[in-house]
């Protein structure tokens, strides 16, 4: 049990049943029953989601933020989610690994690895020879605006998980 | 100068101009200029304090949140800018600088810039007596998800104005 009330879509009425069977449907996982306290919050979360998703990194570069940050966080919850989305975005469970260790074999994904947790570890205080690097990788300015965009996402998810101790919905990711 | 080429809203083009011929009119502030490197992460920012917005905090518990964190993160861009917007929604000058020193009188006020401390400190892994001290203060779980969310905001801006080191165009908050 999660420490917030859970919202069940069989019974839920108004703005979060519209969410539960719109876009959300086929997708009634306990974060979105918990963050269905509040309707604003999920659409919002919804929001910055599909925003991100039009983003000039792809999905799987994306993946590689959540599963990095969901590991520095110690989010049980986001990093199996994670680890089960990256493998539909394309990594492979070996590259999911690779991420949460924050060191990962290919060059440009390592490099978004790299600044996504110098971001973290920094607070966002990062340094010239990080943005350097990220940019010598093949990287630009909208890149940049993406991690952080990406890294703010997570902590909406990592610490909800946390404060609302919600109960995995997925496969344990593998321990590393 | 900051570290990201900024977008001005003459020489923009495509998605960019739309967000600033749209819902940036008039608001072509530094960090957006920065953050538009982006069109699709400043379109998940705008989407998330858009919809945030239509939550259960009023004004006021909004720009308390957000510089309360602001000042945890040392981010004086955004304090800056929440200190004029707190001024807009009604707070005091003084109410702006109490909630950055977390001594706001108000107790709901002060309820809210505690559990903003305890989720910054514990990075979202609230103990039993956080969530019991701000239900006491009359919040819900409803509160409690989209508090979550508002942390979530400031660190997108937070750590973006650190790592762009963004131009302050507001007058700069009071030194406390």
């Amino acid at each position: 049990m999660g420490r917030l009330k859970t919202i069940d879509p069989a019974t839920a009425q108004g703005p979060v049943k519209e969410i539960f069977d719109g876009p959300l449907q086929g997708k009634h996982l306990n974060i979105f029953k918990a963050l269905g306290n509040s309707p604003a919050a999920l659409n919002t979360y919804l929001g910055i989601a599909g925003a991100l998703s039009e983003a000039s990194l792809n999905a799987a570069e994306r993946e590689v933020i959540q599963l990095a940050i969901g590991e520095a966080n110690g989010c049980d919850y986001c990093t199996a989610a994670h680890t089960k989305i990256a493998q539909g975005a394309g990594l492979t469970e070996e590259q999911t690994i690779e991420a949460r260790r924050g060191s990962l074999s290919d060059d440009r994904l390592n490099a978004i690895a790299q600044f996504a947790l110098a971001i973290h570890e920094k607070k966002g205080f990062v340094s010239d020879e990080d943005v350097n690097s990220f940019k010598e990788a093949g990287f630009d300015d909208g890149h940049i605006a993406e991690v952080v965009a990406t890294y703010a996402l997570a902590v909406f998810t990592n610490y909800f998980n946390h404060v609302n101790e919600t109960e995995v919905d997925f496969p344990a990711a593998a321990a590393v | 100068m900051p570290r990201l080429t900024p977008i001005e809203p003459e020489s923009a083009e495509g998605r960019a101009k739309e967000l600033f011929e749209g819902p940036l009119q008039g608001k072509s502030f530094n960090f957006y200029k920065g953050m538009i490197n982006s069109p699709a992460a400043l379109s998940g920012f705008m989407g998330l304090s858009a919809g945030l917005a239509t939550g259960e905090f009023t004004a006021r518990e909004r720009e308390v949140f957000q510089l309360a964190v602001a000042q945890f993160n040392g981010c004086a861009y955004c304090l800056g800018l929440h200190t004029a917007l707190g001024l807009n929604v009604g707070l005091t000058i003084e109410q702006t600088i109490q909630a950055r020193q977390g001594t706001v009188e108000d107790e709901r006020l002060a309820a809210l810039v505690s559990l903003a401390r305890a989720m910054h400190e514990k990075r979202g892994q609230l103990d039993d007596e956080d969530v019991e001290s701000f239900r006491d203060a009359g919040f819900g779980d409803s509160h409690l998800v989209e508090a979550v969310g508002h942390y979530a905001l400031a660190t997108m801006s937070n750590y973006f104005n650190h790592l762009n080191e963004t131009v302050l165009d507001f007058n700069p908050a009071p030194e406390i």
